[in-house]
């Protein structure tokens, strides 16, 4: 019990920060709130140093399920839970100075931002039903209510409700899923529903089960036929939010999908199923590539840019879940999602840079940042254009940029897992990505080679600097140097995802 | 197999036709007034008089107070379980409901704090 409470530690420093910042506002009472944005980025300093001392314990048993295994924490975890706190990290940074120029200096920013987090991370670690759903909700009400945070502007509240409404049919959905689960085997935990499941003809139970579970991840996720609202609600929410969603969402919604597809439902517990789910998966990553990166093309306004840019990233990742899916049970499996956790990492950090440069260019209430406003903006800013540059040939896989090696690494391990099933896949991907660098460029373009057509306010601050400046260094250093992380990840994911535990809990 | 696919299948069948045939009832069954008039077009607020137009603003005080009273039921839903086997449990029973007592008491703070119930 003590064990378990320890373990949980990065956990509970987020708890505890969101709600100590809470209450330090309503307390203080006083009007300029950047001390509160800099408590909770020294909070989530701390957190990612309990996630280090966490490391080298091997005395704890990470690998072991806690808590009557509803969730584990091995090293893996730790890993995703560092990259989910590094999200929150810059979220608070850019917030800091963002905020007042909005005239959105409320103090509850940085606790929700926290909250967000601490589901996020409750996301990754679940290996239960309900610990799931719990950590999906304390993540998304926090971020339905970010979404719509700036109470004035009415992009924010359409983005807002509208997150809000298709959020709740995605979970309604999620729940609709594992309740038919549940019914199917009588059990809750992952590894449970997979073993009662193993070796026996999948009923009509089963069936439904699966098509819920890939509808409401396909929501979370954003895959193409429940995208809908993803254009919006990046368009509409304020620019940290955005990053938040686009960076900490998608990598807590792809750990948890993945740790779903193989420990609940891997092809043994599908049996004769595993055919049909294996050609649904497979359309959903070829049409959500493809229409993302399609209708990416003609957007001007950078949001609605990266917004769709975010769902065509859902559909490379979608053929690294199928990958960890295909080799489920197998020592392989660690590899794959490791790579998926080092995908995760670059395309976060690329688009917390992205955003980190929509936050700059979000002086004095502005919200609408098109092409346009871009121009000329290697002169008047130059870290920001230079980060921009970096965060957009990182999306697009250019060599010295992280986002390189991590498609390089995914598409391996994708063609590893399986090379009569993936490499068609692999090719659509890549062309895929030779499409989207078109669209990443084109606002390269616009940075460096067109002059200044308005007049554009920034937000000037040390905190968004510096997190301009940790963001560049780390874009660089992960492409520069890719192997020492690429190692640590792999080497992580491979106990965590491979042993089969059986647990207490129902 | 075929049963656990049946019972789903005739499940969302009852469903959809309770549901559909629902809506269609209500048009067939429903009182149609022979003239129109004033009577009929009117807002109808269980057989009182309507007082001024409907589409008024509520103020939020409401929705706050209830939703402070959201923390005291939860509480109340959980106490109420967890003292029955507060015996069983022991020493780490009580530490965890304090513990789970303190994090919605935070809650509360926080509304006292905003002001939420002052009712003005």
């Amino acid at each position: 019990m003590l064990n378990d409470l320890l373990t949980v530690l990065p956990l509970t420093i987020v708890a505890l920060l969101g709600c100590f910042v809470l209450l330090l506002d309503v307390l203080s009472g006083q009007t300029d709130r950047r001390y509160l944005g800099r408590i909770t980025a020294a909070g989530f300093a701390l957190a990612l140093g309990s996630v280090y001392l966490l490391w080298g314990k091997t005395s704890l048993q990470l690998e072991s399920p806690i808590f009557g295994g509803i969730m584990v924490l091995g090293r893996f975890e730790l890993l995703a839970c560092a990259v989910l706190l590094l999200i929150g990290l810059f979220v608070t940074l850019m917030s800091i100075d963002w905020a007042p120029e909005q005239g959105v200096s409320i103090g509850e920013l940085y606790a929700l931002v926290c909250f967000a987090v601490l589901g996020m991370m409750l996301l990754v670690t679940a290996t239960h039903m309900i610990s799931l759903f719990l950590g999906l909700e304390v993540m998304s009400v926090a971020i339905y209510v970010l979404a719509a945070f700036k109470r004035n502007s009415p992009y924010a509240a359409e983005a807002g409700m509208k997150y809000f409404v298709l959020g709740a049919f995605g979970t309604g959905l999620l729940l609709y899923g594992m309740a038919y689960a549940y019914g199917a085997t009588g059990k809750l935990a992952f590894a449970d529903v997979a073993q009662a499941l193993a070796g026996k003809e999948p009923t009509g139970y089963v069936k439904l089960a699966v098509l819920m579970l890939v509808a409401a991840f396909g929501f979370k996720l954003a895959l193409v036929p429940f995208h809908m609202w993803t254009p919006d609600v990046y368009e509409g929410a304020p620019a940290p939010v955005t990053a938040l969603m686009a960076a900490g969402v998608k990598t807590a919604a792809v750990i948890a999908a993945g740790r779903v597809f193989v420990t609940a439902l891997p092809p043994s517990a599908l049996g004769s199923l595993e055919p049909t789910v294996f050609k649904i998966l497979g359309v959903l990553a070829v049409i959500t590539m493809t229409a993302g990166n399609l209708m990416a093309l003609p957007q001007r306004n950078l949001k609605r840019m990266l917004a769709y840019s975010a769902v065509a990233h859902a559909g490379y990742l979608l053929i690294g879940l199928m990958a960890a899916h295909h080799v489920a049970g197998q020592p392989q499996v660690g590899d794959v999602m490791g790579a998926l956790l080092v995908y995760l990492f670059v395309y976060a950090l690329a688009n917390l840079a992205a955003f980190a440069v929509v936050s700059l260019l979000g002086g004095q209430s502005q919200e609408d940042v098109s092409l346009d406003h871009l121009s000329g903006l290697s002169g008047r800013h130059p870290l920001g254009a230079a980060v921009l540059a970096l965060a957009m040939l990182s999306l697009a896989g250019v060599p010295p940029t992280a986002g390189f090696f991590g498609k390089l690494t995914l598409f391996k391990e994708a063609l590893r897992a399986d090379e009569g099933k993936f490499p068609w896949l692999v090719v659509l991907a890549v062309l895929n990505s030779v499409v989207s660098v078109f669209y990443y460029l084109r606002v390269l373009v616009h940075t460096y080679f067109r002059d200044a057509l308005r007049p554009v306010l920034l937000v000037r601050g040390t905190a968004l600097t510096l997190a301009l400046g940790l963001l560049a260094f780390l874009t660089l250093q992960v492409g520069l140097f890719p192997s020492r992380w690429f190692e640590a990840t792999a080497q992580a994911a491979r106990p965590a995802t491979t042993q089969v535990s059986t647990s207490a809990a129902p | 197999m075929a049963t656990a696919s049946l019972a789903a299948i005739v499940f969302v069948l009852i469903s959809a036709v309770v549901a559909s045939s629902l809506v269609v009832a209500a048009k067939l069954l429903r009182v149609r007034a022979k003239v129109d008039s004033p009577l009929k077009r009117r807002t109808y607020e269980c057989g009182e008089e309507p007082l001024g137009p409907t589409w008024i603003q509520f103020h939020p005080r409401y929705y706050v107070v209830a939703l402070v009273f959201v923390i005291f039921d939860l509480e109340a839903a959980f106490l109420l379980p967890w003292s029955l086997i507060v015996r069983e449990l022991g020493m780490a029973g009580v530490i965890e409901v304090a513990v789970f007592a303190l994090i919605l008491m935070l809650g509360w703070a926080y509304a006292v704090k905003k002001d939420a119930l002052k009712w003005q």
